[in-house]
């Protein structure tokens, strides 16, 4: 398979991963020169017992400066200013992050505001590309989700509130020192979140794999990604406390965040965008629901690459035994294959369709009246860009359709 | 609780590779906050200043001065020093070969912690390093040329005897030009660069515990190498082998190979026997691992035009792979291939007899080609 003549690859974030991962913070930090750590995390987190293992790591000398839990959702610039005042009050030298997106890009915001001197935390002028320019203080991540791959990417998304409005930092200086991937913290992700995460974790990795920006290095953490998702995510749907099927999920997850971060993803994430912002149906249940019928709409323009996608899903026998013609549709059943196990494993609570998509309260948020807004508004997400066939809106509408009912696109 | 860990994984530099990869020069600077850079270039590559001076046209940076570096310069490093200073330069561009590399870096710690590097000890290195100022003042970035050399690790600056390896050695960017490969292939061989990939690609592959993220980059390695086969151009051929080292090198600076590995870089032995070395790992290392091979054999197999493979099983498919491999080595050096006993003992007369202080390792090694040998 030919690779593209000119690419793009970065990765400096430096990667710990197994089980006591967690007590070798401390000697992570000392040789980065820090000696009192601010935690950001959540209260789950914090209760978890997860901060007193970090510190029964830590060296000589070095103490946790403050733990702060308080973190919105959404990571927004009040909650960055507060924390940077609280930095500095306790004098801390470097920042941990024990969480999901949100907390992961409040920790990116307080890195820029405290490392920059920003006067009373305000990170608006760094707002945009590339306008951080400088190393920041150091900064550890310990995700705790398999899914977002926050760990691994250059951006933080912090909203500006009073404005209605998300500021959108990108720096490679954003990208945290280390990222610690031990399976302690994640095995208490309940099955059906653990689901949606890690199909998160497969859209990033496929769409990596066969959007137009791959290179040779993203097409190979892609695949490996891949081939532990379609092996490990049952596992650690199935078992929660399988360590195991937890560790390899975490380092999947990270592997796609680090393949998608280096060549962008494409309309599963397109359409997924909208669909979250017009229904607030969870990120990951709109990507596990879109993903095959992305595959199923590119493989006229990338046959070869969504085809190959079924070597990685399944195994190489059934890759080799099925018709060259055939593998992109096969590829694209094998994720619904997937989709129906977790399904089956959540109890029905993992939706294959919109349409048999449940909120808490037991609601359909889409509906098929919902369906032509969803499509006018998402041709304009930036993502589109990126994905091997144009995508107009009477498209996205019949892609939509599809996914909604749950049938296949042809 | 069983416990699994896996090896950490870092890759220090940013990878920009491909036709008009220099353009994007002043942008990375830029990102460093550097303007006014510093160029290297080996007397031997004495055009390439032509080409980095016609990709920064037009844009904010600066070249503050050319300095044209002999190989055998001995004082090199306090030469890039001084010509730093003296020309307010913030940044540094290197056109990269081994020896040069090691020169730069020597050159940046003088710049930045005002010591030689032979005054930073191997043990002391650590946390010298990391009292080093921020990279960004003295940004340093490799154009990579193929004839990177098995000796050259991009953390590493070796000093003979001593070796410093700390990952704020790495340049923050590798530049792959096929305008700057493209007049290195014209003297240099392809094809063993080409091997010398596979076979540090593989060495990597065969430490079982290596992160994920190495093992791919070592696939990726030999990916390029089997497209580079099929390369319209020269220069296309020798970007993409050169892609290949730097993806090779990064998975195995990343793991932990079987324990001659530790010296084998370091040894000047013949092309023959690196590549025999490299047919035996495959045969003996490789055997016991447990991933598909089935893509990457399948490349190797129709571009040595050898057809299909028993893919009954995985014991199949790795045997299948293993003699792919052999086929490919046998496309690149026809007849060349050394086998068995021969390329160990040759290996075990070349280990330099100065090197590692660590007798255990020595004793490690030494002991592991013996075995080889039978002896």
């Amino acid at each position: 398979m030919k690779t593209l003549p000119y690419f793009e690859f970065q990765s400096k974030v430096k990667i710990l991963a197994g089980d006591g991962r967690l007590e070798k913070i401390g000697e992570e930090l000392e040789k980065l020169g820090s000696r009192c750590p601010m935690i950001l995390s959540s209260r789950t987190i914090a209760r978890s017992g997860i901060p007193e293992m970090i510190a029964g790591g830590y060296r000589q000398g070095m103490s946790t400066g403050v733990i702060d839990t308080d973190i919105p959702a959404d990571s927004d610039l009040e909650t960055v200013k507060r924390l940077t005042a609280l930095y500095k009050e306790k004098n801390c030298d470097a920042i941990l992050a024990i969480g999901g997106g949100s907390v992961i890009d409040t920790a990116k915001g307080v890195n820029i505001a405290v490392s920059l001197d920003c006067p009373e935390g305000d990170i608006n002028p760094y707002a945009g590309a590339g306008m951080v320019k400088q190393k920041l203080k150091p900064l550890i991540v310990v995700p705790t989700t398999s899914g977002s791959g926050s760990e691994a990417t250059i951006v933080a998304v912090i909203a500006d509130r009073k404005q209605s409005k998300k500021l959108i930092f990108t720096s490679p200086f954003l990208l945290p020192d280390i990222a610690v991937l031990d399976p302690r913290v994640t095995v208490s992700l309940p099955p059906l979140l653990t689901a949606q995460t890690g199909m998160d974790a497969l859209t990033h990795a496929c769409e990596a794999f066969f959007c137009l920006a791959h290179n040779p290095l993203s097409d190979s953490f892609a695949l490996e990604a891949i081939r532990k998702i379609a092996e490990y995510l049952p596992r650690a749907v199935a078992s929660p406390e399988d360590t195991k099927a937890r560790l390899e999920m975490a380092i999947a997850s990270n592997l796609a965040g680090i393949a998608f971060s280096n060549s962008m993803v494409g309309m599963v994430h397109t359409l997924g965008h909208t669909v979250g912002a017009i229904t607030h149906v969870p990120h990951g249940a709109c990507m596990a629901i879109l993903l095959p019928y992305a595959m199923e709409y590119n493989a006229r323009k990338e046959p070869e690459r969504i085809g190959y996608l079924l070597q990685a899903l399944e195994n190489e026998k059934i890759f080799l035994e099925t018709p060259k013609e055939q593998r992109p549709r096969a590829a694209a059943d094998a994720v619904r294959r997937l989709n129906a196990e977790l399904k089956k494993l959540t109890g029905g609570a993992h939706a294959v369709c919109f349409k048999e998509y449940r909120d808490r309260d037991g609601n359909s948020p889409v509906t098929e009246e919902l369906l032509p807004k969803i499509a006018y508004e998402a041709v304009n997400d930036g993502s589109v860009f990126y994905n091997p066939e144009e995508l107009s809106r009477e498209d996205a509408l019949r892609v939509l359709t599809a996914a909604y009912e749950g049938t296949q696109l042809n | 609780m069983n416990e699994t860990v896996y090896r950490n994984f870092y890759v220090g530099s940013k990878i920009i590779s491909g036709r008009y990869a220099l353009e994007t020069l002043s942008f990375e600077l830029l990102q460093q906050n550097a303007r006014r850079p510093l160029c290297l270039i080996p007397e031997t590559e004495k055009a390439a200043a032509g080409t980095i001076r016609k990709a920064l046209k037009s844009t904010v940076t600066v070249i503050g001065a050319v300095l044209i570096c002999g190989r055998d310069e001995s004082d090199l490093p306090e030469k890039i020093a001084e010509v730093y200073r003296e020309q307010n330069c913030d940044s540094l561009i290197a056109v990269a070969e081994a020896s040069l590399m090691y020169a730069v870096k020597s050159a940046r710690l003088k710049l930045s912690a005002g010591k030689t590097a032979a005054e930073i000890g191997r043990t002391a290195a650590a946390s010298e390093i990391t009292e080093l100022p921020p990279q960004q003042v003295v940004p340093l970035f490799a154009v990579a040329v193929p004839s990177v050399e098995a000796t050259y690790y991009p953390h590493e600056l070796n000093l003979g005897e001593k070796r410093i390896l700390s990952p704020a050695l790495f340049a923050n960017t590798v530049f792959v030009d096929p305008r700057i490969t493209k007049k290195a292939s014209a003297r240099k061989e392809w094809r063993k660069p080409a091997a010398a990939a596979l076979m540090t690609a593989v060495w990597a592959l065969s430490d079982m515990q290596s992160h994920p993220a190495a093992r791919a980059c070592a696939l990726s390695a030999i990916g390029q190498v089997c497209e580079a086969l099929t390369a319209r151009s020269r220069a296309e051929q020798t970007r993409l082998v050169c892609n290949a080292q730097i993806f090779s090198k990064t998975a195995l600076i990343n793991s932990r190979p079987f324990p001659a590995v530790e010296l084998l870089p370091l040894i000047q032995v013949s092309e023959e026997v690196r590549i025999g070395i490299l047919k035996t790992v495959f045969e003996k290392e490789l055997t016991g691992l447990s991933f598909g091979y089935a893509d990457l054999t399948q490349a190797v197999l129709t571009l040595c035009g050898t057809g299909s493979f028993d893919n009954s099983s995985p014991q199949t498919v790795k045997n299948s792979f293993t003699n792919a491999v052999s086929a490919l080595l046998e496309k690149l050096f026809p007849g060349k291939p050394a086998a068995g006993s021969v390329i160990w003992k040759q290996t075990a007369e070349a280990l330099p007899s100065s090197y590692l202080n660590d007798t255990d390792l020595k004793n490690e090694c030494l002991a592991f080609l013996q075995s080889q040998i039978g002896e």
